[in-house]
């Protein structure tokens, strides 16, 4: 029952983000939004199956292919929301180019994969590969991004790496929780993460909303919404 | 046992006979018509053989294998027509639906010779239904094909990730409707209320 009320909470919240990213979506015309909405609407919809899955067929799914693609889905549209506000900024030009500041993200992929190692002693070997290199290619943009914390002017950009930073290590909470502890109480650390991923998705709307707001911005303007250097 | 391939070649051969006849502008449609026809037999003998080799029940293979393939089988004539033919995209989304209305439709006609025709309530809610979530789901990726085919980066990734939002509508669906009682019609009646908004809020918004 805990698991159905839990699930049930992230869903509405998921879908009144997926409802404001969509409406500004479509009044304000602006890519992020419009990706921000695909993102919340897959999520809604993995977690929607999920809960379907609980509901009707009283267990989790068997094959979980339909579930596993939504996750995909939400991550790609995670890194492709990272990529936009990335090109926007101009920041491919602006950031650190010591190559140690490329080299020091690759620690991400390296844990991915191995993470995606471990998880094939319970799981599929294909699922894991491609949350691998998603996760890996996701966490690889974040932590370059974060890295060059100081280079980056931008408030909201950095705001906006760290909650999908957070995003991913609740994820990979829930993974590895699941892999040791079975019940489905509270005192399960699985719905720890569970929440924390719920508290985090929805602080993605203010910052969007922040990030678009310095982009339309006049130059001469931005510093109003930047950190100097 | 139900000869999927005789009803096939029943159903089409009429609309092939009438892509020669009929005006150009209704025969790229009726082209659509048929390729969601075909894309419906396919998909059929894919999922049947997924559903063998993955040794998953016909529950599990309704909700877990056949969306799966549906979708992707689906999108393939219309990703042909727009990647050989580098159509508008306005052109592809009128595809989108028109294959997305071919494939319910013989779907429809399979589930017909399959169960029967007496229960005329039932037929009218899974004839309404299961055609108002293939329309749905052909919307969803006709909407972000619209958005995001623009940008070359995009499109690859943004088309994966729009299909994979699909296949899961399309499986949260079969779920319910597969539910007994009251289910199939909240399901169905689900599917048509988001065509009605989309009618009613969206279309004009997106149009603009």
């Amino acid at each position: 029952m805990f698991e159905i009320i839990e699930t049930l909470i992230q869903l509405i919240v998921i879908v009144i983000c997926m409802i404001h990213a969509l409406v500004y979506a479509i009044a304000k015309r602006r890519d992020l939004w419009t990706l921000m909405a695909f993102f919340y609407g897959s999520y809604a919809l993995g977690v929607s199956y999920w809960l379907v899955c609980i509901v009707f067929l009283g267990e989790t799914p068997k094959v979980s292919m339909v579930s596993d693609f939504s996750w995909y889905t939400t991550y790609l549209f995670l890194f492709l929301v990272f990529r936009e506000a990335f090109a926007m900024h101009g920041y491919v030009e602006a950031v650190s180019k010591k190559p140690i500041m490329f080299v020091i993200p690759v620690i991400a992929p390296i844990f991915t994969f191995s993470m995606a190692i471990f998880y094939m002693r319970f799981g599929a070997v294909i699922s894991n590969v491609i949350y691998a290199l998603l996760m890996g290619m996701l966490l690889y943009g974040l932590i370059y991004v974060l890295l060059n914390f100081k280079v980056v002017k931008s408030k909201s950009f950095r705001a906006l790496c760290l909650v999908a930073f957070l995003f991913c290590v609740s994820e990979y909470g829930m993974w590895t929780a699941s892999c040791f502890f079975e019940g489905t109480g509270i005192s399960n650390p699985y719905y720890w993460f569970d929440i924390m991923l719920t508290v985090t998705v929805p602080v993605f709307i203010p910052i969007i909303r922040l990030e678009i707001k310095t982009q339309t911005a006049p130059v001469k303007n931005r510093n109003k919404w930047e950190v100097a250097e | 046992m139900t000869y999927i391939e005789n009803i096939y070649i029943c159903l089409v051969a009429p609309l092939f006979l009438a892509v020669f006849i009929v005006r150009k502008s209704w025969r790229k449609s009726l082209v659509f018509l048929i390729a969601g026809m075909s894309c419906c037999v396919i998909s059929a003998y894919i999922s049947s053989f997924l559903a063998g080799n993955l040794e998953a029940d016909s529950a599990t293979a309704s909700h877990a294998i056949s969306p799966m393939v549906e979708e992707i089988v689906k999108f393939m004539p219309v990703f042909f027509y727009k990647l050989v033919f580098r159509t508008e995209k306005k052109s592809s989304i009128h595809a989108i639906l028109m294959v997305a209305v071919g494939f319910a439709t013989f779907e429809n006609v399979c589930y017909l010779t399959t169960n029967g025709s007496s229960n005329l309530l039932n037929l009218v809610i899974r004839g309404f239904g299961t055609g108002a979530m293939h329309v749905v789901c052909g919307v969803m990726i006709s909407v972000g094909m619209f958005f995001l085919w623009d940008r070359e980066w995009l499109r690859p990734l943004g088309i994966a990730a729009v299909l994979g939002m699909a296949i899961t509508f399309h499986a949260i669906f079969n779920i319910i409707v597969a539910a007994p009682g009251i289910w199939c019609y909240v399901g169905s009646v689900f599917t048509i209320s988001l065509i009605l908004i989309y009618l009613v809020f969206l279309k004009k918004k997106l149009s603009e």
